[in-house]
């Protein structure tokens, strides 16, 4: 028995001799880059831009603000808007976003122009939302699913995003970033989970579904690795760099231009049967 | 007089012109003068005590200075005299020398065994020739290691590993801790061709890299070359390591083994008939999950971690002139957290060989070859299983023949086809999952070559090997050809039928070395060579990992190509008991392959739309120091280079670090004899760190701190170092059994090496970002039980 005690702990040595300390790693401050973050949604409402700049890595201070930006949005049909400088490095104007629509947003920042082009994307509509109850394994403790349901268009490859809110409050942590396409269910009714998350009951889950373009996703994909552990054994970026943007020059962020659908469903009991599987034994 | 005249003129002409066309069919110009009556010595060389074919044996002619012949790779050898009396002296690195008296009078064939020599030998006889065979061998840029020796070297975990082994020579670079992968000169890990037994091995790692699939006791001989390889090596641009496995002893039933902490193995040899073939057999498995499930907690007892494999062979001699051999290897890692995730893969290379002796100048080797690697990785199970699975599998022909010409050139010729596919995942769910079982279309071609080589002895000084390869890929569908524009995107598709020919690439690979001794105990040797490669590994970049991609080249994976120059100087001091060397190389490679800015290489349909083709450059200078004799043997290697890639899209084009540009990499490994029982070992190695991006700025997009990166690979690890020891105690030895243990402390002053550096927001201050590095081994003891009988 002592033998075989010996035994365990030496292979635990030799497995589980891994450590982690903090270091501090001898890294050029790199020169300040512009950032411009902008969503401009379906229908008439106000569309932001903010814009700012980059800072040290280490250093906590607060990130500075650009306000002496010129701000123009023009659209395929031949519209331009000016928007106005509202307050620390936000600009404003009310935009009527449509379907179909190209958008190009331009950014003038001490004489420099920055554009960057995106279009609104067609309706993809929740069809439904469910929670699902699953035992816990050993990546999660036992709990609920949530899962919706939306007719992925035929033909052309689409691209989305999910965000979710628990009780109104939005999870919008890096790690919860999670972007898709219909590659494996092109044109079908299909079935997408909330991912690394487990849902308790009586919580009300509310999911906005995003319908976006090409450059979209690769900015969202890209930034999702980033974020990620990069050196995770799946995924993670295979080159470290800044995400894939749509901006024109050396500057951070997106434009993109969102068409989404919002659906909510509280975590109950009655939902915890389990799914459809069995539905033609009954009949 | 005039017809007499006309006669004599006629008979020039014929032997010129039969000259002539003998130089011609042979592309060789300096055919040794004509002398009548020649005849032909050749045979089989052996090991005494285990009947092994021995490979490059030296077989030198005493009584004519400057004659001789090296035994090929199956100790198959051949040498033409004038009828006489010889004396024939066969030598090799740690064997005796056999000398044999010959008359010869006719084409005589000589089959030899050599036996290993004691220290004692060694020691006494200290102008043998052979001792200098590392100066006078035209071997540049070649590294051999001693498969007997490495036990004695530490090793993690007391698993002795060859390619950790070569690891710790000049110019060829680990690819990480425990790392099973190298970096040759500035080539990619994918650039090296691995041969177990001439079978391609796509993946040379077991759990994560930490063991090689290589089990130093099935292993006979291990070769690396580093340039100037021979036209009959083809396929990858930065090396070609030759691992053959033991024949099998056709004397006697032999046993070995070992037992250690985290592994055992044994393995089992015997003659079928003895001394016309044998078969070996042998097995290795870890077992540290094993003591997992002795865990009382459910959450380590129902995982499973752990790899097995079975190396085989058998050899069976049908007559003089023929032999077959069967060479077989088998290894799976398996890895799974209950029955949630499941993942395993493994290699499955096989090799069928037929070496026949045509005539006693001519021997020919056949092989048919497979190799096979996949992996499969479950997640979830019932209706909610999703099973991913993905196969590269080849089909491969050789015909090789070696002929020898005359005593001063030996013709190597053959011809290669190599049948790929490479099927990147196949899709199976279950009924609940959202998706559609799907196999993504598999990748199929076909890789040819053919190569003629001449290894010449221009003087008694000067030896020269040269060849020329042509080898090319013919893709072959079903399968979808893109055009792509600058960034990436895919403009058109342009789908082919089954069987049907896509696109084609091929080119020639010239191929040179040359030895030129300066005097007996120093020499110079010049390497050149250019070498193309038609399928390439992606790899995430920062570790290599068992899912990582192949793919073959196509329409827009132009094949990477690297040439290459190298010189060294090499000598040999205080009556051959130090060895050394200095080399340096310049290589160009074009067509390299990287990702584009934020590629995503996983379960990535249009791959080739995610990636950029460059060019690299490598150039540095390697030391070399090894000593021989004595209590204290062991060698110095020391590198000092660079190595930088080239691309439009990265880096707004400017040249950057390779990630392997490390600027010095030092292996001190050394034994001291301490008695005729106990040896002490130990090494030490240093090198800079890898070139990698790390953040350099933040920001804040929708709450959340991103980082922001500078240029690639703009930042360094810290620097590599550690030391390890060993004690090797051999026990009495009792008839034939002999065992011994072996100690060893694998780094010894707890050096703490980054394996990855992690890049987060401080979980109790999220405004603060910090760097977390992760070591992996702080010390890690073993204790292994080796014996043989």
């Amino acid at each position: 028995m002592k033998m075989k005690n010996l035994l365990t702990a030496f292979s635990v040595i030799a497995i589980c001799c891994a450590c982690e300390k903090e270091i501090d790693p001898d890294i050029d401050t790199a020169a300040s880059q512009v950032v411009i973050e902008a969503q401009l949604r379906k229908g008439d409402q106000a569309f932001n831009v903010l814009i700012s700049r980059s800072t040290p890595y280490f250093e906590s201070a607060t990130q500075p603000m650009v306000e002496n930006a010129t701000v123009t949005l023009r659209d395929d049909l031949g519209n331009t808007t000016l928007l106005a400088h509202t307050a620390k490095g936000n600009y404003t104007a009310q935009v009527n976003g449509t379907v179909g629509t190209t958008y190009t947003l331009e950014v003038a920042v001490d004489g420099t122009t920055y554009t960057a082009s995106s279009t609104m994307m067609e309706d993809v509509d929740i069809v439904n939302i469910e929670a699902d109850f699953q035992e816990g394994g050993l990546v999660n403790d036992d709990g609920y699913e949530v899962f919706f349901r939306y007719n992925d268009p035929a033909g052309a490859r689409n691209y989305y995003r999910a965000i979710y809110s628990i009780n109104g409050v939005p999870q919008l942590s890096a790690s919860n970033l999670q972007v898709l396409t219909d590659d494996f269910n092109n044109g079908q009714l299909a079935r997408f989970p909330i991912l690394g998350e487990v849902f308790e009951e009586g919580q009300r889950v509310t999911v906005e579904f995003i319908h976006f373009d090409n450059a979209a996703f690769d900015y969202f994909k890209s930034l999702a690795d980033i974020v990620s552990d990069a050196n995770g054994f799946v995924g993670g970026t295979a080159a470290p760099a800044n995400p894939t943007t749509n901006w024109s020059g050396n500057v951070l962020g997106h434009f993109t231009a969102i068409n989404s659908d919002t659906m909510s469903v509280v975590v109950r009991y009655c939902n915890a049967r389990p799914s459809t599987g069995n539905d033609l034994q009954g009949a | 007089m005039a017809i007499y005249f006309a006669q004599k003129v006629i008979v020039l002409m014929k032997n010129t012109t039969r000259k002539i066309i003998t130089c011609l069919a042979v592309l060789v110009c300096s055919v040794a003068s004509a002398q009548n009556e020649k005849y032909t010595l050749s045979g089989q060389i052996k090991d005494a005590s285990n009947g092994e074919d021995m490979p490059f044996a030296n077989v030198v002619v005493t009584n004519l200075s400057g004659v001789g012949v090296t035994s090929n790779e199956y100790g198959f050898y051949s040498i033409s005299l004038a009828a006489g009396e010889y004396d024939i002296s066969f030598q090799l690195i740690g064997y005796e020398s056999v000398v044999k008296h010959v008359s010869l009078t006719q084409n005589v064939r000589l089959d030899v065994e050599m036996g290993a020599s004691t220290q004692q030998l060694a020691e006494v006889v200290i102008s043998d020739q052979k001792e200098n065979v590392n100066v006078t061998r035209n071997d540049g840029s070649v590294t051999k290691i001693d498969i007997k020796a490495i036990k004695e070297i530490p090793a993690l975990g007391g698993e002795p590993d060859v390619m950790k082994v070569i690891q710790t020579t000049p110019g060829i670079k680990t690819a990480g801790e425990g790392n099973s992968g190298f970096y040759v000169r500035g080539g990619g890990l994918d650039q090296n061709l691995i041969l177990l037994d001439e079978a391609p091995v796509y993946n040379p790692s077991h759990l994560l890299g930490i063991f090689s699939v290589f089990n130093g006791d099935a292993l006979k001989s291990t070769e690396i070359y580093k340039g100037g390889m021979s036209a009959k090596y083809g396929g990858r641009t930065a090396s070609v390591m030759d691992i053959r496995m033991k024949d099998g002893n056709s004397k006697q039933l032999a046993v070995t083994g070992g037992i250690g902490l985290i592994a055992s193995r044994v393995t089992v040899e015997a003659p079928i008939v003895k001394n016309k073939g044998s078969f070996m057999i042998s097995g290795r498995r870890t077992y540290a999950d094993l003591f997992l499930q002795l865990s009382n907690d459910d959450e380590l007892s129902d995982n499973t971690l752990f790899f097995h494999d079975l190396n085989l062979k058998a050899n069976y001699r049908l007559g003089d002139k023929d032999k077959l051999y069967l060479s077989g290897y088998y290894g799976r890692d398996k890895l799974g957290i209950g029955d949630q995730i499941g993942f395993d893969w493994g290699n499955v290379p096989g090799t069928l060989r037929w070496n026949h002796i045509i005539s006693d100048k001519l021997f020919s080797n056949t092989s048919l070859i497979l190799s096979n690697y996949d992996y499969n990785i479950i997640i979830g199970s019932g209706e909610n299983k999703i099973e991913l699975e993905s196969v590269i599998a080849d089909y491969n022909l050789k015909q090789d023949f070696t002929y020898y010409l005359n005593n001063d050139n030996n013709l190597k010729f053959g011809i290669n086809a190599i049948h790929h596919t490479v099927e990147p995942g196949n899709l199976t769910v279950g009924p609940n999952t959202g998706f559609t079982s799907e196999d993504a279309t598999p990748s199929i071609g076909v890789e040819g070559a053919v190569y003629l080589q001449n290894e010449q002895k221009i003087t008694t000084r000067l030896q020269v090997n040269y060849g020329l390869r042509y080898s090319f890929l013919q893709r072959i569908g079903e399968g979808d050809e893109f055009t792509l524009d600058g960034n990436g995107n895919v403009l058109a598709v342009e789908t082919f039928d089954a069987n049907a020919p896509m696109e084609f690439m091929g080119g020639f690979e010239p191929r040179l070395s040359a030895n030129y001794s300066l005097d007996e105990f120093s020499s110079l040797k010049l390497g050149l060579n250019r070498n193309l490669q038609y399928i390439h590994l992606l790899t995430n970049a920062t570790t290599s990992t068992p899912i990582d991609t192949w793919i073959m080249s196509s329409k827009n994976v132009r094949p990477q190509i690297a040439e290459q120059v190298s010189l060294g100087y090499y000598r040999n001091f205080r009556q051959n008991t130090f060895e050394a060397s200095a080399e340096v190389y310049y290589k160009d490679m074009d067509h390299v392959i990287d990702y584009r800015n934020g590629a995503n290489a996983f379960f990535n349909d249009e791959i080739e739309a995610d990636l950029v083709s460059g060019d690299g450059d490598a150039y540095g200078i390697e030391f070399y120091l090894k000593k021989n004799k004595g209590k204290l043997t062991g060698w110095v290697s020391y590198t000092l280079s660079r190595t930088t890639r080239q691309f439009d899209e990265i880096n707004n084009g400017e040249r950057f670090s390779a990630r392997q540009d490390r600027t010095h990499d030092i292996a001190v490994v050394a034994a001291y004899k301490l008695s005729d029982r106990v040896t002490l070992s130990g090494n030490y190695t240093f090198y800079t760190g890898d070139a990698v991006t790390f953040p350099s700025g933040q920001y804040s997009l929708e709450g959340s701190s991103i980082p922001a990166y500078g240029p690639r690979n703009d930042n360094r690890m810290p620097n590599y170092h550690r030391m390890d020891f060993g004690l090797t105690w051999k026990r009495p030895q009792k008839g034939r059994f002999e065992s011994s243990w072996n100690f060893s402390v694998y780094n010894v002053y707890l050096r703490e090496n980054p394996y990855i550096i992690t890049f987060q927001e401080n979980e109790d201050d999220p405004s603060q970002n910090e760097a977390i590095q992760l070591s992996l081994f702080k010390i890690v003891p073993s204790v292994t039980y080796n014996f043989s009988f």
